[in-house]
């Protein structure tokens, strides 16, 4: 297990995109180069070879000339002169007779492991490293003339091979501080959004990624995920402003239903008023129930829960089974419930929408006055259905709020039945179909405005 | 009345258990969706009460396995608010009810009579009945008239509806949610008496004065049409 642990350790540092990036860079660099550069060398090489074989040849050439005009004599001559001169140091000459003795040359005696046979071209590695190149001839009589130079091969391989090797660390060096630099750099952004995504994670919903002035790509990155913690934010303050403004509504009837509850238990009362105690307990029950009923189905459709129930509606039908279901309650309050319908398709949840427009009634029933109208038409790009009725309406300043959970117009007055969650139900349904709410002062009364988008791709209007 | 109840959460077994029996029905409670499956295909029962979430085995599961084995007992399926309230998957699975907790135990024992009733009527005799009476008051499906005492009434089309769904169900409690879906064909509790106003019209036209009452309101519950006063 032991053993594994540095391997891990090496695998861990490999993990990393950035020390994999540090470590593939330069030894990507140093490949290409070497890739480029390794067959110009070789080309260098043979040239340099060809280079001496070519001057070898040339001075054979002189050579041969004086020895076919002034014999062996002449060439010695020439020989001796041309070694005296020194004028070429890389040249080597060495004539010797039939049995190797040298005559003539700046070499002491017949190299070792050149061969004797005519015209024969060799190359052979000298005890102090360097290359010596030439031919030898074997001429009548027995005697064999080499004619060599010192080949510049050897230096220039090791001068390539030093400039090589030098520029590839280079090339890595250099590379690698360029990699480190700006991996150092990354890494501190990244670092950077770690902290601050740490700090979400603890419970700061305010804080926000930081951006660079350079709006790049993980700018952009971060600006989607600010977005998406704007979002979660969103969701968060409205969650607790739910259970916030549940635990402050729900408190008053509770406590009202457990003073009634002391009460029914009181002794020696009838069992008719027993009975009533019992039924109104059943009835303040009822109510808490319902309103938390709205409050989680609102939460549900804000939180885009709807179920895949979505159909084509007609807005308009919808609104006359609401004026039909709602006709006698409001007569028996002696109100008049009237509408004034055109068809309007629109696509969504039938129940759903059915309940926007039942909540516009219930809303006017109970905090309107006078007569109450409810319209469907085709306007424009849209759906509009009109709630309005002819009571006291809304001041301007509290006109937005009516939208919002549990707001009251009168805050003094004690909550009825789901009272603060209709419109704000409404609203929730509406946004979720894509449409919006808008309240009014209709002068008198309130208006409250449903606006939802047409179907794409056909108007829901027909003839009245 | 025997009744099958498949519901993982002991409190609220015990709870809708104890309705149950205090409506003088009998109760058997499966802990999870396996021995609920095994309960209703080894026993027999007139309705089951099944929760959508269930341990091992998940309740429209439960619901499909038994209507490919032809066990075709009527089937109440509960559903958690906040879960997704698909009602239309849990009809579609082979239910016959629907309900969305918290319900009261009033509603969900009407719906149970009611279902059980269908389930007893469905097995008897196959034929449409096109006439519907209780005491005096007589209705004719083809004609679509109804009669009072010999008396012709007059009657909206909704009143109509109202009249035949309590017709259907007489003697039995039916609470205003299931009249509004029955008559309106909405889903929700409604949260006004605006059911109320609808009965109390159509109230004001069959008992008439001098007559014995037949529509009488359950307290805390809904309405029962009937014959008796009780």
């Amino acid at each position: 297990m032991s053993r594994d642990a540095p391997q891990r350790g090496l695998r861990a540092w490999f993990a990393s995109p950035f020390h994999r990036f540090a470590v593939a860079l330069p030894a990507a660099i140093a490949l290409i180069v070497g890739a480029l550069f390794y067959p110009l060398f070789l080309e260098a090489e043979g040239n340099i070879r060809d280079e001496v074989r070519a001057a070898i040849t040339l001075e054979i050439t002189g050579l041969d000339e004086h020895f076919h005009e002034r014999g062996l004599k002449g060439l010695r001559e020439v020989l001796q002169r041309r070694i005296d001169d020194a004028a070429d140091r890389d040249a080597v000459y060495l004539l010797t007779d039939r049995d190797g003795r040298a005559s003539v040359g700046n070499l002491s005696e017949w190299p070792a492991g050149v061969p004797v046979s005519d015209e024969a071209w060799f190359s052979i590695r000298e005890p102090d490293g360097s290359t010596l190149e030439g031919q030898v001839f074997v001429l009548f009589g027995g005697d064999r003339l080499l004619v060599g130079r010192h080949s510049p091969l050897e230096s220039f391989q090791r001068h390539m091979s030093m400039r090589l090797w030098g520029s590839a660390v280079l090339i890595i060096v250099v590379a690698a501080a360029i990699g480190w630099f700006f991996m150092q750099h990354l890494h501190r952004r990244l670092e950077t959004l770690a902290r601050e995504a740490a700090r979400i994670q603890e419970g700061h919903l305010a804080q926000r990624l930081s951006l660079s002035a350079r709006d790049d790509e993980l700018d952009a990155l971060a600006r989607r995920f600010n977005r998406a913690f704007d979002e979660i934010e969103r969701l968060v303050d409205a969650s607790r402003h739910v259970s916030s403004a549940i635990a402050h509504d729900m408190r008053r009837p509770l406590i009202s239903l457990r003073r009634a509850i002391d009460e029914a238990r009181e002794a020696a009362v009838a069992d008719a008023v027993l009975g009533e105690r019992l039924e109104g307990l059943g009835a303040q029950t009822d109510a808490l129930l319902r309103t938390f009923a709205a409050l989680l189905s609102l939460a549900r459709i804000e939180a885009g829960a709807l179920g895949p129930k979505w159909q084509a509606v007609d807005l308009a039908a919808l609104a006359a089974d609401a004026i039909e279901l709602y006709e006698p309650l409001a007569a028996a309050e002696g109100r008049e419930l009237v509408g004034s319908l055109a068809p309007a398709t629109v696509r969504g949840d039938p129940d759903l929408l059915f309940q926007v427009l039942q909540n516009l009634i219930e809303n006017a029933l109970k905090h309107g006055a006078g007569r109450m109208e409810l319209s469907v038409a085709v306007q424009a790009e849209s759906v509009v259905a009109c709630m309005r009725d002819h009571g006291p309406g809304a001041p301007e300043a509290a006109l937005p709020k009516l939208f919002e959970r549990f707001f009251r117009l009168d805050e003094s007055r004690s909550a009825p039945d789901g009272a603060g969650v209709g419109l704000a139900l409404v609203k929730g349904i509406v946004e979720a179909h894509g449409g919006r709410v808008v309240a009014r002062d209709a002068q008198p009364g309130l208006a409250v405005d449903v606006v939802l988008p047409l179907p794409r791709g056909g108007g829901g209007a027909g003839l009245g | 009345m025997k009744i099958l109840l498949v519901e993982d959460d002991p409190q609220q077994a015990a709870y809708i258990r104890k309705g149950i029996q205090e409506a003088g029905h009998v109760v058997d409670v499966a802990a999870d969706g396996r021995d609920g499956l095994f309960l209703a295909t080894t026993e027999s029962y007139d309705v089951l009460v099944l929760d959508r979430m269930l341990p091992r085995v998940d309740g429209l599961t439960v619901l499909r396995t038994l209507r490919a084995s032809n066990v075709a007992t009527p089937v109440v399926i509960l559903s958690a608010l906040g879960e997704v309230d698909d009602r239309v998957a849990g009809l579609r699975a082979g239910g016959d009810d629907y309900l969305v907790k918290p319900f009261s135990l009033i509603e969900l024992v009407a719906r149970l009579e009611a279902l059980a009733r269908r389930g007893v009527a469905a097995s008897g005799d196959a034929a449409p009945r096109t006439r519907l009476a209780v005491a005096d008051l007589e209705m004719d499906l083809l004609r679509r008239s109804v009669a009072r005492a010999g008396r012709k009434l007059d009657l909206k089309p909704k009143e109509f509806q109202l009249l035949e769904f309590l017709l259907r169900h007489s003697d039995q409690v039916v609470t205003r949610a299931m009249l509004l879906e029955a008559v309106w064909n909405y889903h929700f509790d409604p949260q006004t008496n605006v059911i109320d106003v609808h009965i109390s019209n159509l109230r004001a036209k069959i008992d008439l004065p001098g007559l014995p009452p037949l529509i009488h309101t359950v307290r805390g519950a809904g309405y029962r049409l009937s014959a008796d006063v009780a």
